[in-house]
């Protein structure tokens, strides 16, 4: 999307929280595996400091549980994933979202009946 | 695999991330950058595209960490972030957070009110170097239609401003804010002096600490709820007449107040009430030991010609008549 005034990454910033809780209620996951979660699911412009940031920040709002996996190869890779607290934040976040996104399309002339996409 | 080039290149680029943090407090740096090691080691392992280039500076991942992280997590220590989200989440937060908006208006009008409130206080102690304030505005003064039109136009000034919701920066936004702050603060003095004219039946009460000028002087005070009669030094009163119940003019009452001070008016300051625009000046006796007695009344005042200021036309109210003495009637003689 060349020229496009809306840059992603300033759309990701505010849903990044939305995001990381989603890939986690998929599965537990560490650190570069939500960054890569999120980059094939078609968020290109995910920073991977803002993801490592995210975690730690929902962490230590006690959101998410966190356990170290060893592995013979490579470092160890802490783990994280949902508690209650967590599945709140997303079931919220996600009304919200949902809601958001409802009223914006609304708006968009491009969605509403009677406009063409020229328009 | 990681290779140990990559791992040295690891252990350098957190380590120039963790510098770009150092000012972050050292618990929250703790948190953050607590298997930062690990993962960019993760990270590192995924390509063998150097890490500069796929993340960026330290500088950068730095910032971006710090604004994914620090941006939210604000300045106040864990503790209190806990306790802050446990208190958004009570219902009577939800209520007054819903509720207070709505007052809004009323703080404007409230505002503008202050403000009026503040200027008068402000004025009054650049003219007299005291507050002392009535109700305001009250339209039974001279000054009350002044007050009135003053308060209408500042709340009329205020909710233009509050409606106005101008789409400003943060930067004038905590202006506004610190500026409604002020006004709310300046307001107190004056407000609390108010109050405290409200509460005590006098509407003013002069005592010498307050007064900065040479020489202790003193005010007579007035029940609020009848005319003015005397007030202060600072205003009318230049003279005191005393007259007994009878109506004969006394010389040289000697005048204390509840403090044992002498009571002092400014004698001979502006037009005596027959100085026929004449200023005047005021005499005052001087005592056996040569000090001169500022507290006797009246005091005489005299005009620049040398004549002296008549005492005023005074309407002396009727007392009752005493109480006649018992006296045994005389009994008839037989």
């Amino acid at each position: 999307m060349d020229g496009c005034p809306v840059d992603t990454t300033q759309l990701l910033k505010g849903v990044l929280d939305l995001a990381v809780l989603a890939v986690l209620a998929e599965q537990d996951s560490y650190g570069y595996g939500v960054v890569r979660r999120l980059r094939d699911s078609g968020l290109n412009g995910v920073g991977d400091a803002s993801v490592y940031g995210t975690l730690r920040r929902l962490y230590q709002a006690g959101a998410l549980t966190s356990y170290v996996v060893p592995s013979g190869e490579g470092p160890h890779r802490k783990y994280y994933g949902l508690n209650d607290h967590g599945r709140t934040m997303l079931a919220q976040s996600t009304r919200t979202w949902v809601a958001f996104t409802q009223a914006l399309d609304a708006l968009l002339p491009t969605r509403r009946p009677g406009h063409d996409q020229q328009q | 695999m990681t290779s140990s080039s990559d791992l040295d290149n690891v252990a350098r680029y957190a380590a120039a991330v963790r510098a770009a943090l150092a000012d972050l407090p050292a618990q929250e740096r703790a948190d953050l950058l607590e298997d930062l090691e690990d993962h960019l080691t993760e990270v590192a392992s995924e390509s063998d595209v150097p890490l500069t280039q796929r993340l960026g500076s330290p500088e950068q991942y730095a910032a971006e960490l710090r604004s994914a992280y620090g941006a939210r997590t604000g300045e106040l220590p864990r503790r209190y972030q806990v306790v802050l989200a446990a208190l958004r989440r009570t219902a009577t937060y939800r209520a007054v957070a819903d509720f207070l908006p709505q007052l809004r208006p009323a703080w404007w009008i409230l505002r503008g009110y202050l403000a009026v409130l503040v200027l008068t206080a402000v004025f009054q102690t650049w003219r007299d170097g005291f507050i002392s304030l009535r109700l305001i505005p009250y339209p039974l003064t001279s000054r009350g239609l002044l007050q009135l039109v003053a308060t209408v136009v500042a709340i009329w000034i205020s909710i233009a401003t509050g409606r106005r919701r101008l789409a400003v920066s943060r930067g004038w936004r905590s202006a506004a804010l610190f500026a409604n702050g002020l006004v709310a603060l300046a307001a107190l003095p004056p407000l609390l002096n108010m109050s405290a004219s409200l509460g005590s039946p006098y509407h003013f009460s002069g005592s010498g600490a307050r007064f900065s000028s040479s020489g202790p002087r003193y005010a007579v005070c007035q029940p609020q709820d009848r005319p003015p009669v005397v007030v202060t030094q600072l205003a009318a009163v230049t003279n005191i007449y005393a007259y007994s119940r009878d109506g004969k003019p006394l010389q040289d009452v000697l005048l204390y107040d509840q403090n044992g001070q002498p009571v002092q008016v400014l004698g001979g300051v502006g037009k005596g009430a027959a100085g026929k625009g004449q200023p005047v000046t005021a005499r005052y006796p001087t005592g056996a030991d040569g000090q001169p007695i500022m507290n006797a009344y009246p005091l005489t005042e005299a005009g620049a010609d040398g004549s002296t200021v008549p005492a005023p036309r005074v309407a002396i109210p009727p007392f009752p008549t005493a109480t006649p003495t018992p006296s045994p009637s005389p009994s008839p003689t037989p």
